[in-house]
């Protein structure tokens, strides 16, 4: 209010006011936002007017809320103060999505200064609210600019308070939601950046904030972000020591105070996924596998108890190997996965999660028939028949090499890959270089290929080079099955191409079946490590001109098969007889013990305890 | 695999920049170059190292620094089949034209000539190689770049041997010779430091036995121990 006077005795009031009417009336004594809605409006000033109307649309707001969600949200909030893990869990997990798909499914949750009087204004419990306000907009709503920008100053003020208050925080969240908080981050983060990149199409508004932006979304924060995260917990080093096998309180003096919470330590493990996503989104693939290089990839790690996290991991690092060429490493992590989901599919129905898991594995099942198609492999697995059933087109064209298959290799890599982004903004702090990027003042050079500005663009043709390159290999292996020795002026002849084109050809395809790989049993050591094994079952060897051909079989596996389901059916037996009697009247006691499998070969045993016929086995 | 993650050659200091958080440090950028020199020079390589300096530029657009860039490219073409090279241009973002070079940017052109050689490389097409390096369109790369690179053309060579000794036990002389662009008392010479035999009457050199080009048909047997049965025997067993 004194500002407003001294302005005024100045003569330069902002504020358009009629000036005589002003000076004759005078200041009421209007110290601060009086609610004095009666006092006619030249006497108040436009910052009271905004504050008293964004006061009241709050009331009217927030008695339009319904109770119920009133009342969920003070739950909610006595939950989260009392660090009561259990309450928190079913708030967040059932009942935020239960108001979201009665009230908000169409628009958004209520803002947070307006429900800020529910909670007392708990400046914590606002931050976690504003947390899932803004997860609600990015994912069933559009987000304006304002939207991404605040929603990255309630990110930065969380991870603020994590990280930097002083001690360990004593909040407690459930597993579910530390990781939905990091990946949500880094999507915003992925979106943002999307969005970002298209200069085209952005107003005048949004050019100038971006233009201010600066560090607002930039790489640099985000992995700082994760990097404090890891740091703090000291996550890697916790990790290392449990591997080592060292006691509990040797591991509690090594990762402090801050790792011994379960916050703090979800967190931190979390953040290496995270950065493995990251890094992978920005192209950087052996980083990616090297920060993952202490977190054991199997079903007894702790990432696996969040399907998400586990899912995502899995998805990542066989990307990683794809692109890496390794191809047999990839297609082993996709198996391990996809038979996990397929396992865990009648558990989850909790639906946008599954939703979300289920696109993913949809994208393993076409990397998987692509590395399958460059890397054939035996195995013939409920996987392997799945991904045919989907993508049995293209894998044929794709097995099949040549010029056609290509195309459906592009179709699906573009469909299976990660959303990449690009590190750096389009430059809007400097608008001649900006319309430069819009419209290229000089012609193009006919020379130079257009430069993508894409990265998934880039990605995509480094890795058809690839494909490109290994082309002329499956018609060559399959003239090759039909010898055991071979002139290489015939096969040439066959091929009609030149002697010493065929020559180059097999060298190309012997370095086609060789790959790094992990070898079997060192489950331990960084995901990069490997030794180079052959993959092809196809083997051959040049002598001057003439083509040895050898090619290794494998033995039908019979025992494998038998144990697992005898073992399988003994377990069915036991269980049924331990079952009480049935009713009389109900004749079918058997328990419909669904096996994925699609080859469960005994139909249910026959109540009375009979031993299980093994008529089935023939179905092979 | 473990010397290309961590080669013996990489001192402390950068083994800590490479595997810290430091490698973001923009002002560690100067000595992770001085070590891609070093390698220039004395015919070594590190690729993680390279590529850190590679995303650094990623992040700081102003390092940039383009004969950087062509010499991590070059060095990356000599560890083909290796993924090495396709993994630098995944981190080549692309930049926006940056006006505060002071020659103009030679990637551009560079690059495409680059990747077609990497492309020869990769399907084992040598000859086309040698003849692409050694045109004239490439005058520029070999005077300014790879003539600084120590042992580059060595480098290539053994692309080729790597490939040639898992294919061939015996290669004639004419054919080993167009692969390393090599003839006469030079070849002989190479050979003979290979270890190779070079049988003169019918002149075909015999490469010795390695795990590549030895080739057995085998049948793989399946393999049960007694562990995996137990369970199933002990079942039948409480059952009798």
């Amino acid at each position: 209010m004194a500002q407003q006077r001294m302005a005024l005795w100045a003569a330069e009031a902002d504020i358009d006011e009629d000036v005589d009417l002003h000076l004759a009336i005078g200041n009421y004594g209007q110290s601060g936002h009086f609610e004095d809605a009666q006092i006619q409006a030249p006497q108040i000033d436009e910052a009271t007017i905004l504050a008293m109307q964004q006061h009241m649309a709050q009331q009217a707001a927030f008695s339009q809320i319904p109770d119920v969600v009133k009342a969920f949200i003070v739950h909610f909030h006595q939950a989260v103060l009392d660090n009561n893990l259990a309450e928190i869990t079913i708030a967040y997990e059932s009942g935020w999505n239960k108001y979201t798909e009665k009230f908000y499914s169409k628009s958004e949750w209520p803002e947070a200064e307006v429900i800020a009087p529910l909670v007392n204004d708990d400046p914590i419990f606002l931050i976690l609210y504003r947390e899932l306000y803004y997860r609600h907009v990015y994912s069933r709503l559009q987000p304006n600019i304002d939207d991404r920008f605040h929603s990255y100053e309630n990110s930065c003020e969380l991870f603020n308070y994590l990280l930097n208050s002083e001690g360990p925080v004593q909040l407690e969240l459930p597993e579910q939601w530390l990781w939905d908080i990091i990946d949500e981050f880094i999507y915003q983060f992925q979106v943002f950046c999307t969005w970002r990149s298209k200069v085209k199409s952005k107003t005048e508004d949004e050019l100038m904030m971006l233009a201010d932006g600066g560090p607002v979304w930039s790489s640099y924060s985000v992995l700082n972000v994760l990097y404090s995260l890891i740091q703090k917990s000291r996550i890697n080093e916790h990790l290392i020591a449990q591997q080592e096998g060292k006691t509990p309180e040797e591991i509690a003096e090594i990762i402090g105070d801050y790792g011994q919470r379960p916050l703090y330590r979800n967190l931190g493990y979390f953040s290496l996924v995270g950065l493995l996503r990251v890094h992978v989104l920005l192209g950087d693939f052996t980083l990616a596998l090297k920060v993952m290089e202490n977190v054991e990839l199997n079903q007894k790690s702790p990432f696996t108890r969040v399907t998400a996290c586990h899912v995502a991991t899995y998805y990542y690092v066989g990307f990683c190997y794809v692109m890496l060429r390794r191809y047999p490493d990839a297609i082993r992590t996709f198996v391990n996965v996809l038979n996990f989901i397929m396992r865990m599919r009648q558990y989850h129905t909790r639906s946008y999660q599954y939703d979300q898991i289920s696109k993913t594995a949809d994208r393993m099942y076409a990397l998987f028939a692509v590395c399958n198609a460059l890397s054939p492999s035996r195995l013939d697995d409920n996987v392997a028949n799945i991904s045919k059933e989907r993508y049995g087109e293209q894998f044929a064209k794709m097995a099949r090499g040549g010029e056609e298959s290509l195309p459906a290799f592009e179709e699906l890599f573009l469909y299976a890959c990660p959303k990449f982004i690009t590190a750096n903004p389009p430059p809007y702090d400097d608008p001649a270089a900006l319309s430069a990027l819009v419209a290229p003042p000089s012609p193009i050079d006919s020379s130079a290929p257009p430069s993508p500005t894409d990265p998934t663009h880039r990605h995509l043709s480094l890795f058809l080079a690839d494909v490109a390159a290994q082309a002329p290999v499956p018609t060559l292996r399959s003239f090759l099955r039909l010898y055991t020795s071979l002139g290489a002026a015939k096969l040439a002849n066959f091929l009609d191409v030149d002697e010493e084109e065929i020559v180059q050809e097999m060298m190309l395809m012997k370095q086609a079946s060789k790959s790094v790989s992990r070898v079997a049993g060192s489950e331990r050591g960084s995901l990069l490590d490997g030794e180079t094994i052959t993959t092809s079952d196809l083997n051959f060897v040049i002598a001057e001109n003439m083509v040895h051909i050898t090619e290794s079989t494998i033995g039908r596996r019979y025992a494998g098969w038998f144990i697992k389901n005898t073992e399988r059916t003994a377990r069915i037996y036991d269980d049924l007889k331990n079952m009480p009697l049935p009713q009389p009247a109900k004749n079918v006691a058997t328990p419909s013990v669904v096996s994925p499998s699609a080859d469960a070969p005994s139909k249910a045993p026959r109540t009375g305890g009979q031993k299980v016929a093994w008529g089935g086995a023939k179905v092979a | 695999m473990s010397s290309w993650i961590s080669p013996s050659t990489r001192t402390e200091l950068i083994e800590d920049l490479v595997s810290g958080v430091d490698r973001y440090n923009p002002s560690n950028v100067s000595i992770l170059e001085d070590y891609l020199y070093h390698q220039i020079r004395s015919e070594e390589y590190d690729c993680l190292a390279n590529l850190a300096i590679l995303k650094l530029y990623q992040f700081n657009p102003e390092l940039y620094n383009p004969d950087v860039v062509v010499n991590i490219l070059i060095k990356a073409l000599t560890a083909c089949p290796l993924p090495d090279f396709n993994l630098c241009i995944s981190l080549l973002d692309e930049r926006p034209v940056n006006a505060n070079l002071d020659e103009p940017d030679p990637l551009p052109t560079l690059l495409p000539t680059l990747k077609g050689l990497h492309d020869l490389l990769y399907r084992c097409r040598f000859p086309k190689f040698w003849e692409e390096y050694r045109s004239e369109e490439l005058e520029a790369l070999r005077d300014n770049y790879t003539v600084e690179c120590v042992g580059f053309e060595n480098a290539v060579r053994e692309v080729a041997i790597r490939a040639v000794k898992a294919a061939f036990t015996e290669i004639s002389l004419k054919r080993l010779g167009s692969y390393l662009d090599l003839t006469g008392a030079g070849l002989q010479a190479y050979i003979q430091k290979l270890g190779w035999t070079l049988d003169a009457a019918s002149s075909t050199v015999s490469i010795p036995p390695n795990p590549d080009n030895q080739i057995v048909a085998t049948v793989v047997q399946e393999n049960i121990s007694l562990p995996q049965l137990t369970k199933v025997i002990s079942h039948a067993a409480l059952k009798a």
